[in-house]
């Protein structure tokens, strides 16, 4: 078998557009899950019917909908019936970003939860409204906890924006895609694709890790 | 100098079908330490909830400084916020310590004795640390303003818990079991952080079960069973002389031991 892996060197500035692309719709789709995630973890909580009933609602929803199916929808669907047309980028980024919202809100609830209600008490007696307690006191205790989950999601919705080129997105699998058909090299260019998913996610856990020790920077490691 | 700051007037509270608080009065003057004692689960720490309004009563007066601060607001007042002030204002004028300490653990020692001052009374970052430092210094932890809680003993914590409380120069102190969870040797130093709480004239509401502290330090004894002030009156003449059935039988009960 004959290996032509300077191919891969030959295409490298599509495949590197296509892991920007990649990267691109992943990072913003993760923006509009953390933005929703958080309001809809917040209305899950709630003990009102009326919020947490919707919110309910809506993560059920979203959790039951597979990512494949919703950005047909959305590209195609929509645009025949309500004329609503989106550009594949956008329509991309907010399928992946809307589904993973409800994923998000759970991760956010579990992090909400782990703060005590003792943490509010405190901070009430001592007179401080619950707007800037939720900012100062529960947040930034939740986040220690919600680091590590919310990346495993980041990495899932990194690797299931390999989907997006079904409605025309060009990303690092369309260009492989494109790449292979052109030279009839499958081998070399999806084994290129899979290294380069390895290298972000590889790349970004390592980032995650300085995030997750500047949050515990609290917590003592060794024992009392 | 017996003038009263602060009058809880027929307070009742359910949680559910439990009726935990029966129509409490209670009448408190300034300087006075008030020590509340009775059996567990029974409305003691339910009560020092109410007077900040951790707790709010189903029906009764708060009253601070002549102010009722328990008035029901509907619905469309507490969207709009009203009320909020009120509350503010009563909660920076009495302060509260509680079993856990329930420090904040992200937060060193003199970020948590500084929030309160920068969120609830606006004051600048700069003189909120001095003012911190000068309490932690009190409750001697001048070397300990940036460790985490974490890294503290469980007296530090709770001596941490009362500078942060102390800070905000309340007029009121409300304690909260606050050695229960602490080991036996620890106890002593948060009681004479109290004691001497007391003897500078802070106005004090204690729920403890330290009859040694209520005897020296408190003025008046009240004990509470079952939702309501069973018998109250100056501590040393109802440890040693109780009027009523019940406050004899839990007095000896713990007294045994």
């Amino acid at each position: 078998m004959d290996l032509r892996l300077e191919l891969i060197w030959e295409a490298r500035s599509p495949l590197l557009a296509g892991t920007l692309i990649t990267m691109e719709v992943a990072f913003l789709a993760l923006l509009v899950a953390l933005v929703l995630g958080l309001p809809i973890a917040v209305m899950r909580s709630s003990r009102f019917k009326i919020l947490s009933v919707p919110a309910f609602l809506y993560v059920q929803f979203f959790r039951g909908t597979s990512l494949y199916v919703l950005i047909l929808w959305v590209f195609f669907g929509l645009a025949i019936a309500f004329g609503i047309n989106f550009a594949p980028f956008t329509a991309a980024v907010l399928c992946l970003g809307f589904l993973n919202s409800a994923y998000m809100a759970e991760v956010y609830r579990t992090g909400l939860n782990t703060v005590g209600f003792g943490q509010w008490e405190a901070a009430r007696a001592m007179g401080i409204g619950d707007v800037p307690i939720f900012r100062l006191v529960v947040l930034p205790q939740a986040f220690r906890v919600i680091i590590p989950s919310a990346a495993n999601l980041f990495v899932d919705m990194l690797k299931d924006a390999a989907i997006v080129g079904v409605v025309g997105v060009w990303d690092l699998m369309k260009q492989a895609d494109r790449l292979t058909k052109f030279y009839f090299r499958p081998f070399e260019f999806y084994t290129a694709s899979a290294v380069i998913y390895f290298v972000v996610v590889f790349a970004f856990s390592q980032l995650v890790r300085v995030l997750e020790r500047r949050y515990s920077r609290h917590v003592q490691t060794e024992s009392v | 100098m017996t003038q009263e700051i602060l009058q809880l007037v027929d307070i009742n509270k359910s949680f559910g079908d439990n009726h935990v608080l029966r129509g409490i009065d209670l009448t408190i003057a300034r300087q006075e330490v008030v020590v509340i004692i009775g059996p567990s689960g029974q409305g003691k720490s339910t009560l020092l909830r109410c007077v900040n309004l951790l707790e709010w009563p189903d029906s009764g007066q708060v009253v601070f400084e002549g102010k009722n601060y328990a008035t029901q607001h509907s619905w469309s007042d507490r969207l709009l916020g009203r009320g909020r002030e009120d509350l503010r204002y009563l909660r920076t004028h009495i302060g509260m310590v509680f079993q856990h300490f329930n420090l904040f653990p992200h937060l060193t020692a003199l970020q948590n004795c500084t929030l309160g001052l920068e969120q609830a009374l606006k004051i600048s970052k700069s003189e909120g640390e001095a003012r911190a430092k000068e309490q932690l210094n009190r409750v001697g932890l001048h070397d300990k303003y940036h460790a985490y809680p974490d890294t503290l003993s469980g007296g530090q914590k709770q001596r941490v818990a009362l500078a942060r409380s102390l800070v905000m120069e309340p007029k009121i102190m409300l304690f909260d079991e606050v050695t229960s969870a602490l080991d036996p040797e620890l106890i002593g130093g948060i009681l004479a952080e109290m004691k001497r709480l007391a003897e500078e004239g802070m106005t004090m509401i204690v729920v403890t079960h330290e009859m040694g502290f209520a005897r020296e330090v408190g003025s008046r004894l009240v004990f509470l069973s079952e939702g309501q002030v069973i018998e109250q009156g100056p501590c040393e003449e109802i440890l040693s002389n109780p009027q009523e059935m019940r406050t004899k039988q839990f007095l000896s009960a713990i007294l045994e031991h």
